[in-house]
């Protein structure tokens, strides 16, 4: 009881608790509020996205004309062409500070690397290290996150930073494999010898895939000599080892037998695999003894792989080892591998055994008749000598079943051919056994060579007894021939199945189809002729004509010769017309015969010149108008006034014919008569209007005619107004005080006022730059400097020695005082890089600071004047702590006068030391710049 | 002053239609972009440029069945000068056989392409 009451007593425990509803409808809301912020996240994040890839795009979009701009830039461009390129520069310099704009503009570097080749790609590399992306890149290397570091060498190996190299070496055994492999490809791809670097510093796997990209790099690279690579298969690192295999067989390099040899004994399957994969592709014989002796203690691939080898490599010597494996060998493949290379050996020895099914122990069903029977025997027999039956599926279906070691004869003294023949003889000996057992029926066909002797054709049957056939000489030797069988020699069968029992042919009712060939086989013998020699059947020889000696006169005849009939010419052949005739309703038909098309050939006869000419004359179009009797009248009141022309051509060219000459002229008269009477006072006219011309000659001056000389000179100046401006006034000076002609002098004075007139109208400050003599210069730079910020000064004064010329050099002087001491020295920099360049191409530079020094005391106590400056003597304002000038190498300065004076000018720098000499040289460095 | 040559783009590489039509066009000849075979297709049944340099694969609208269209359908006799990728002989050939004129293999030389643009138009 107590226990029942126990078991039914109901705890409160087991009951489902109670859940306060509030509490589920908080759980609603909070789940309900978890998804929509799920939905609302994913939907944010792929607005984030899109609108991002978007951005990217269109940022690229616009990147890529002005990348465009950088790389097809050329050294000869015009000044707008500088300054827009300048201003993109800046532009870009602007985009970059942005570091997802930098990301942007590597992207589409690094993309736009792989499309383009040749000069292009070198401007882009350099555009890629102007904007200082490799920085990028290199601070990308100090990441402590791997695929940033990965990122980092992909980039400087795609743009190939060759001095980056050293960089990534370090990286070659990094702990972390992505960086290790990008640090591979990258070190194999940036230079010659990073593949033996690798090779010789690697620690690590090789994986398969890597080995892979590593010969795609190798393979790629232009004028690589790949280096003997048998210097790394003695490497502790055995992939090493094993690449290097792989990359001697990938290379031919067969001077390592040796050691491939003895890597066969090595105990990484791998790579005793690819040594004996070496030994195959250089055929090492040497190896066979040590491939004998590892392939006990090998793998199962391993002994397949040597067996293989053995195969191709061995000799009959080696088939007693095959066979041995063949006894001992657990692994089936292997076995079978063995047997094969016995077959490589000696082929035809193995024969196959699994699945031949005995042929002694098959009934033969008891209601076949003894002819058929023997039919198919034959059959059978001749089908085994030709293709002997192996089934297929025999090794499969007995995998699971008892293993019966295969009786491999005993290997055959003979050669191996003679045991081939003899083993075939053989069998060829057990189906002529066969053969004779059948009866034999002698056929004679009525073919075409028989036919001619008999003049029905007839089949004879005759059953021969094999006896007497074998003693008998058979006329024509067939041995040669070879065994053909066709599915005829049952049709064979059926007919000495209806004949009689006697051997007699009623051969007169036979229904015989026949071809009548015509011709004279003299050499055939009828049965007739020789009554005691047995004819034989040569039906089933193929006929063989000779297509050499048809062959060409089909060919070239393009006709067959038939029944022997001699060809005839095509154009004796009779041809036969038939009348077409047209009724009625088709003769529209006919009617549209017009609008054939005929295709013909424009035959051009060469005609003399004369004749060309003339003919080319005659030939002339002329469109005709009829016109109305009013019409002419009107014609005929035009006043025509013309003059008679002689020609060269009229005087001493063909003459027009009689006929036409005689046409025109009649024509012409009458066209005046015409006029006269029509009116009468065009004469009067004609007068007035020569009157008129020559009055208005008379206003027209003279022509003046310069020699040659001169107007060389004329168009020199002609040109200098149309494309020059004021800097040019000091060249008109020059050219001014070197002209003698009158002429000239006045066109150059006339330019010289132009240009002066100009200067003035654009503000130009320049005070009679005639009497100084002084050109005025003016950098395109300078525009864009002004307004420019310390950062954007500095990325333009980097700019400047790449695209700037002489006339920036003067800027640049005059920046070299700047306030702004980073200005200053990055101004220095440019001017010596500039006139590198310059030098370099072979610019003349004009010093332009080159006066005398009266002028230049004078200009100083000018300058301290309006300067209001009063120095100390022993000032140390103008102390600058950086050498200005260039260093020229002796070997550029040698015998250069202009470089001499540009290291002069360079030297005198340095040289002045004074106060005085210092403010002499900056004032002349003022000088050409206090224009712009 | 003589008229511009014009010439067809067919490059679906945005980056690359856009450099090589920069220099072609520095070059002095008018061009005029396409960035898929449609397009391509299209363009030609409104005018026929004096030449086309198309790339091999191109989205709807194969190189190779551009020149089969050229010189097929339209009986165009339009220098075409093909675009492909290194490795990619057999479309090469294809491309030869249905009648292209002229083949420069990508990484593209702008240089090279330059050169041989004139020289196709200067065969005319």
């Amino acid at each position: 009881m107590v226990l029942a009451s126990y078991t039914y007593h109901t705890y409160s425990a087991i009951t489902a608790p109670k859940i306060h509803t509030d509490l589920l409808w908080d759980l609603v809301v909070l789940f309900v509020g978890l998804a929509g912020a799920y939905f609302i996240a994913i939907f944010l994040f792929n607005k984030i996205i899109s609108s991002k890839s978007l951005k990217v795009g269109k940022l690229k979009k616009e990147l890529s004309p002005i990348i465009s701009e950088f790389i097809f830039i050329e050294d000869d461009a015009t000044k707008t062409e500088k300054s827009n390129y300048v201003r993109l520069k800046l532009e870009i310099r602007e985009l970059l500070n942005d570091p997802s704009n930098r990301k942007i503009v590597l992207e589409l570097l690094l993309e736009l690397r792989k499309d383009v080749s040749g000069l292009a790609r070198e401007r882009l590399f350099e555009l890629y290290q102007e904007l200082g992306l490799d920085a990028d890149s290199y601070k990308k290397l100090k990441s402590w996150r791997w695929q940033v570091v990965s990122q980092g060498i992909q980039e400087l190996t795609k743009m190939g930073v060759t001095e980056s190299y050293v960089f990534l070496t370090k990286f070659i055994n990094d702990k972390r494999s992505t960086i290790r492999k990008q640090a591979e490809l990258a070190v194999v791809t940036l230079k010659h010898e990073g593949l033996d670097y690798f090779l010789d510093t690697t620690k690590h796997k090789i994986s398969e895939w890597q080995q892979l990209k590593l010969l795609e790099v190798i393979s790629n690279k232009s004028d690589y000599l790949p280096p003997n690579f048998k210097a790394w298969l003695t490497s502790k690192n055995k992939y090493v080892v094993l690449f290097a295999l792989r990359l001697i067989k990938h290379y031919n390099q067969n001077d390592a037998d040796a050691s491939i040899i003895e890597l066969v004994k090595n105990r990484h399957d791998q790579i005793k695999k690819e040594a004996i994969e070496c030994i195959k592709a250089f055929h090492l014989i040497p190896a066979i003894e040590n491939l004998k002796a590892v392939f006990w203690n090998s793998t199962a691939d391993t002994k397949i792989a040597i067996l293989e080898a053995l195969g191709e490599l061995g000799s009959k010597a080696d088939i007693e080892f095959l066979q041995l494996i063949d006894k001992k060998e657990y692994s089936f493949s292997v076995r079978s591998k063995a047997l094969s290379a016995i077959n490589k050996l000696v082929p035809g020895s193995i024969l196959p055994t699994e699945g031949i099914i005995d042929t002694n122990t098959l009934q033969i069903p008891s209601d076949l008749k003894p002819g058929k029977l023997e039919e198919m025997k034959t059959e059978r027999s001749l089908d085994d000598v030709i293709n002997p039956t192996v089934d297929p599926m025999a090794f499969s279906k007995n995998e699971n079943a008892p293993e019966v070691p295969i009786k491999a004869p005993a290997p055959s003294p003979l050669p191996e051919n003679k045991a081939m023949e003899e083993a075939s003889a053989n069998a060829n000996a057990e189906d002529y056994f066969e053969l004779t057992d059948m009866p034999i029926y002698q056929v004679q066909m009525t073919d075409s060579i028989t036919a001619i002797n008999t003049p029905d054709p007839s089949v004879t049957y005759q059953e021969i007894d094999p006896g007497p056939v074998k003693e008998m000489e058979p006329l024509f030797q067939i041995d040669f021939l070879p065994i053909v069988i066709e599915a005829e020699i049952g049709c064979t069968n059926e007919k000495t199945e209806e004949v009689p029992q006697d051997g007699t042919l009623d051969i007169n009712n036979m229904e015989v189809l026949y071809d009548q060939i015509e011709g004279k086989p003299e050499s055939i013998l009828s049965e007739s002729d020789h009554p005691n020699e047995i004819t034989i059947d040569l039906s089933f020889i193929p006929i063989v004509v000779d297509e050499q000696s048809v062959a060409p006169t089909a060919a070239l005849n393009g006709e067959r010769k038939i029944s022997g009939k001699p060809l005839i010419p095509l154009s004796e052949i009779p041809i036969i017309y038939e009348d077409i005739t047209v009724t009625g309703p088709q003769v529209p038909q006919v009617l549209n015969l017009m609008d054939l098309e005929v295709d013909f050939d424009v035959i051009q006869l060469e005609m003399a010149k004369e004749e060309q000419q003339y003919s080319s004359l005659l030939e002339l179009e002329v469109q005709f108008e009829e016109v109305g009797p009013n019409a002419v009248e009107k014609l005929l009141d035009i006043e025509v006034i013309f003059e008679t022309i002689t020609s060269q051509l009229d005087v001493d060219g063909p003459q027009l014919p009689q006929w036409l000459m005689e046409e025109i002229s009649a024509s012409v008269q009458n066209t005046l008569s015409n006029k006269n009477a029509l009116n009468p006072d065009w004469e009067t006219k004609s007068f007035k209007m020569w009157q008129e011309i020559d009055s208005l000659l008379q206003i027209v001056p003279p022509p003046k005619y310069y020699d040659h000389e001169v107007a060389e000179k004329m168009i020199l100046l002609d040109n200098i107004e149309l494309y020059g401006d004021g800097r040019e006034i000091e060249l008109l000076g020059e050219l001014m005080l070197q002209e003698s002609d009158h002429g000239a002098q006045l066109r150059i004075r006339e330019i010289r006022d132009h240009f002066l007139k100009q200067w003035k109208v654009s503000g130009a400050k320049n005070d009679s730059p005639d009497n100084k003599g002084e050109m005025a210069v003016y950098s395109v730079f300078e525009d864009f400097f002004r307004p420019c910020d310390t950062e954007s000064k500095l990325i333009l004064l980097d700019e400047i020695p790449a695209v700037g010329d002489v006339k920036d050099i003067p800027f640049l002087k005059k920046l070299l005082f700047d306030s702004d001491a980073r200005i200053r020295e990055k101004a220095a920099k440019s001017l010596a890089k500039l006139q590198t360049r310059l030098l370099a191409s072979g610019m003349i530079l004009k010093a332009s600071d080159s006066t005398t020094a009266s002028n230049t005391v004078n200009q100083v106590d000018l300058l301290l004047d309006a300067l209001e400056i009063d120095p100390p003597k022993d000032s140390d304002i103008f102390e600058i702590d950086f050498e200005i000038g260039i260093d020229v190498p002796n070997d550029v300065t040698n015998g250069d006068p202009e470089t001499k004076e540009l290291s002069n000018e360079t030297d005198t720098g340095k040289a002045k030391g004074s106060i005085l000499q210092r403010i002499c040289w900056f004032t002349s460095l003022l000088k050409p710049c206090d224009n712009g | 002053m003589s008229e511009r040559k014009k010439l067809l783009l067919a490059e679906d590489d945005e980056l690359l239609a856009a450099l090589l039509n920069f220099r072609l066009e520095k070059g002095g000849y008018e061009i005029t972009l396409c960035a898929d075979g449609k397009a391509v297709k299209e363009q030609l049944k409104v005018a026929m440029p004096d030449l086309i340099i198309s790339d091999i694969m191109m989205p709807y609208f194969s190189g190779i069945e551009l020149i089969d269209y050229v010189r097929n359908e339209l009986g165009s006799k339009t220098p075409i000068i093909i675009i492909s990728s290194a490795g990619n002989e057999e479309n090469v050939l294809s491309a030869f056989e249905l009648g292209a004129n002229d083949f420069i293999s990508k990484p593209v030389s702008p240089s090279e392409l330059m050169v041989r643009v004139a020289r196709e138009l200067n065969k005319r």
